[in-house]
């Protein structure tokens, strides 16, 4: 009987890898911040206001861009730090 | 000799910590607005609350403005003889019912009920009862609600449950 193993490689290095790493850092900086912004939004804002059209087209434009901001974090985590290969060991 | 305790903090490692840091506060702030929607601020219950509608200037003759009252869909009229607040959710099926300048009325679009702007008496349509008038005062240049007109009345409409 044997137990397969699967772990990620090593981390990519080089210029490109240390690029993505700090764009990951300050997409995320701005993930955090729009998260932070539809919260404040929906939790400060008056019900009359929050009522409107223009309050749920705000929140989802919002949300849209946060969406938009974790897809391009993840094209950049696999793209940028993990090797192209997974390391398959068996024991 | 003291031993040490070593931590290999890699970019990989740091970036999932990072986004599930994100992940986490965006949880929090979900969380937060649930439980603010289950709870909404007592100041907002109560009879004799003052809740601020809108500011005079926003609300010009002839137009309307809508706004929560006590949980419960409103709109605030400007009308020639003055401001008028009513409950706008319709008496007959719960739907809601808006200003309609054209024709001078309270309109509810489900089955055309049509209520007057001054009073909220039923014109035509199915609704069996007037929509709930809401006290306002008027100061310092905005228009306040104050409480439900007749609480009782309020208390007999099933769509108005726990308004009152």
């Amino acid at each position: 009987m044997h137990i397969e193993k699967i772990e990620y490689g090593p981390e990519k290095e080089g210029l490109w890898s240390q690029v993505a790493f700090i764009l990951i850092i300050l997409l995320t900086l701005a993930a955090a911040g729009l998260t932070g912004s539809i919260i404040w939004k929906i939790i400060s804002s008056e019900p009359s206001v929050a009522s409107t059209r223009q309050f749920i087209e705000d929140v989802g434009k919002l949300m849209a861009y946060l969406l938009f901001v974790l897809a391009a974090i993840l094209y950049l985590y696999v793209k940028g730090l993990l090797q192209d290969e997974y390391v398959t060991t068996l024991e | 000799m003291a031993d040490k305790i070593i931590i290999t903090l890699t970019r990989r490692k740091l970036t999932e910590i990072l986004i599930g840091l994100v992940a986490l506060f965006f949880a929090g702030g979900t969380v937060a607005a649930v439980l603010k929607y289950l709870w909404p601020q007592s100041g907002a219950k109560g009879e004799s609350s003052e809740v601020k509608i809108a500011l005079v200037d926003e609300v010009p003759t002839g137009t309307a403005k809508k706004f929560m009252f006590n949980g419960k869909a409103s709109v605030l009229l400007h009308m020639p003889a003055g401001f008028r607040a009513f409950g706008s959710v319709c008496t007959h099926l719960g739907c809601i019912a808006y200003w309609k300048p054209d024709e001078n009325i309270v309109f509810c679009p489900c089955h055309l009920g049509k209520f007057d702007p001054n009073t909220g008496a039923v014109i035509s349509g199915p609704p069996p009862s007037p929509l709930p008038a809401i006290d306002i005062i008027v100061k310092e240049g905005a228009v306040y609600a104050l409480k439900w007109k007749d609480p009782d009345y309020v208390k007999s409409i099933s769509f108005y449950a726990g308004a009152a």
